[in-house]
Formats: structure tokens, C-alpha cells, sequence
């Protein structure tokens, strides 16, 4: 079976470099951008991913906006929300059914967990 | 321009701080979140090495563990303070009081432990989301902590529990305060601003002490109509 591809856009490069690789080591094929505008190129380029990793605060436009783009451009690709937002309070716009993210993990997020949704992501995917 | 009123001008100022508060918990959430990968990334690439390669590998392994445990609490604490700091940005909402207390008691821990105050917090299971000012209810749980805090003189006990009650979107926050202290909780000047408050959370009050010096706060807060 080939490599799960999956994206992490995130504008701290230090945080999207080091969880790439470290999800490379775990099996995935990982890649790094750091701002929506290149994520967005990627996929328009046909470089789909499986799934997205996506910040939710960026500069220009944020994760939210992207997550739309996504959805908009191939609504196969599935997306997991990374926000650093507090737990308890509501997330202010995202609302999974209408956007159409996966889920929604916080940061710092534990790697496992991350793999976990990753997994389950694909597994939606593939029973799509 | 007209000068804001007193009340408006307090609501605006509270809000800056919590905007400022919210900011500060985004950025600290990406540092730790930058250095639980960076060590977990040593602690992967240490697991992929033959063994022995390095002299310190197992120094390594034993070190890890104390950063991510570390990381761990202090991301605890910053959803603590950012869920805190974004209280303010909905002053009439739905929320859950479990939630917003906890944000306060994780807060409040530090005080506690210089004190030497035992702080204890238990929640009914399913209570229904009140709709209310979660910024003013933890406003209220402070000012008859802080009080309480500053008043144990050594080993003390405060209790939080949040109870159901029978009737429909309404549930009671009993504070027991157990302990010896020094000066009375009701001389502080957060206690005196305590119903006002209440007054304006629409919330009940009754407070008890017993025979042996435990004193018993409870709130009944319910969803507000408007």
C-alpha cells in the first residue's frame, strides 16, 4: 500500500518542519509549507494529499478560509484543525458538519493522538 | 465623542486585558508546542539508533521524559489561562460551569500550594450548559476564594462541588471552607463585592457555618432569560 500523504501547513516553520519529519518516521509522507497561499499551490500543482494538518491562526488567510478553499478545490482531501485556542470555550467558526474539517486537535498535540486521526481519516476516506 | 459610562468603560478595559491575556496563552501554546516535537523528535531519532552508539543515549531517555512531562503541565495550564482569557469575549453565552471554574481553580493552584490549602473540585455528570456571564460567575468564584486563601493561616481545605438541581437549567456551586484562620473572609474587600455580583448573575446566595468552624457557601446560578 503506498505512503498516507499528508500536508502540515503551519506558519511557525520550526513546528510544521519537526512534526513532518517525525511523522515521516512514523510511516507517513509527510511535507511542510508555512503559509496557506503555498499550501494552496501545492494542491492546485495535482500534489493531493491525503490529509491536511492545518493551523488555524495564520497571517493573510487563515486556517478556517483554507479549509474552505480545500473543501471547495477537492472535497476528498481531509483536514484536521490545529488550533492553540483554550479548551472549554467554543471554537468560533468551526463547525465540522458545515466546513467540513475531520476534527480538530489542540496544541500542543500528542503525536500518537495526531496519528490516531490521521488514521481515522484515511479510513473515511477510503470508505467514501 | 461622548464619554463612556462607568460600567462600559470597566467592560472595555476587561476586555483588552483578556484580548491581550488570550494572545500571550496563543504564543506560549506554539512554544510548547515547538519544543514537545523538538524532544520528541530526539527521543524518535534516539529509539532509530543502534544501541550504544552514543554515550549518552540512555542519559538521553531518562531526560526526555521529565521535558514532555513537564510540557504536558504547562500546556494544562495555558488552556487554563487562554479558555480564562476568552471568557470576557462573550459576556452572555452558553457555557458550561464545570469548565469555567476549573479554568479559575487551575489558576488559583499556585496560591493554594504557598498556603498550604488542599483545593478540592467535584462535578455532577451531564449538567445542562447555563446561560449566563461565565467572565462575572468566575469573577464571583474568586471573590470568595481570594478571600478564603488569604484567610487560612496554615493547613486548610476548600471543596468545590457543583451540584444538579431538580429545577430546569439551574445548578448550586457549594464552597466549604475547612481550616483554622486568622482574620474573618467576610472583611476582605472581594467578599464585600460579592453581592453585587451575584445580583447581577441573577444568582443565589446562602452561606452557613457550622458548629466546628467549617463555613459552607452556596450559589445557585440559573440560565437568564435575556
Amino acid at each position: 500500500m503506498s505512503k498516507v500523504k499528508v500536508l502540515v501547513v503551519d506558519d511557525e516553520k520550526d513546528f510544521a518542519t519537526t512534526l513532518a519529519e517525525r511523522l515521516n518516521i512514523r510511516g507517513f509522507e509527510s511535507t511542510a509549507v508555512f503559509c496557506t497561499e503555498d499550501a494552496l499551490a501545492l494542491i492546485h500543482a495535482k500534489n493531493i494529499p491525503d490529509v491536511v494538518l492545518l493551523d488555524l491562526k495564520m497571517p493573510r488567510m487563515d486556517g478556517m478560509e483554507t479549509l474552505k478553499e480545500i473543501k471547495k478545490y477537492n472535497p476528498a482531501i481531509e483536514v484536521i484543525i490545529l488550533t492553540g485556542h483554550g479548551a472549554g470555550v467554543p471554537l468560533t467558526g468551526i463547525d465540522r458538519g458545515k466546513h467540513g474539517a475531520f476534527d480538530c486537535v489542540m496544541k500542543p498535540a500528542d503525536i500518537n493522538e495526531l496519528t490516531v486521526k490521521i488514521n481515522q481519516a484515511m479510513t473515511k476516506k477510503r470508505n467514501a | 465623542m461622548e464619554p463612556q459610562n462607568g460600567e462600559r468603560f470597566r467592560e472595555l478595559q476587561l476586555a483588552y486585558l483578556g484580548k491581550l491575556m488570550a494572545g500571550l496563552s496563543h504564543e506560549l501554546k506554539n512554544h510548547l508546542a515547538i519544543i514537545k516535537e523538538s524532544s520528541g523528535l530526539i527521543e524518535d531519532l534516539l529509539s532509530l539508533e543502534e544501541s550504544a552508539q552514543s554515550p549518552y543515549s540512555e542519559r538521553f531517555k531518562k531526560i526526555l521524559p521529565v521535558i514532555t512531562d513537564r510540557i504536558t503541565q504547562a500546556a494544562e495550564m495555558c488552556r487554563s489561562f487562554s479558555g480564562f482569557a476568552h471568557r470576557m469575549d462573550h459576556p452572555l453565552s452558553s457555557f458550561s460551569i464545570p469548565d469555567a471554574l476549573q479554568e479559575e481553580i487551575s489558576l488559583l493552584r499556585r496560591f493554594a500550594r504557598q498556603r498550604q490549602v488542599e483545593l478540592l473540585s467535584s462535578y455532577a455528570k451531564d449538567l445542562t450548559p447555563i446561560y449566563n456571564d461565565p467572565s462575572l460567575l468566575q469573577f464571583a468564584f474568586f471573590c470568595i476564594l481570594w478571600p478564603a486563601l488569604e484567610s487560612f493561616s496554615r493547613d486548610g481545605r476548600i471543596a468545590v462541588t457543583v451540584k444538579k438541581l431538580p429545577q430546569e437549567a439551574s445548578v448550586a456551586v457549594v464552597v466549604k471552607l475547612e481550616g483554622l484562620m486568622d482574620k474573618a473572609a467576610e472583611v476582605s474587600p472581594w467578599h464585600e463585592l460579592l453581592p453585587e455580583i451575584l445580583h447581577k448573575l441573577e444568582a443565589e446566595r446562602s452561606h452557613t457555618v457550622s458548629e466546628e468552624g467549617t463555613e459552607e457557601i452556596v450559589m445557585i446560578i440559573s440560565s437568564r432569560k435575556t
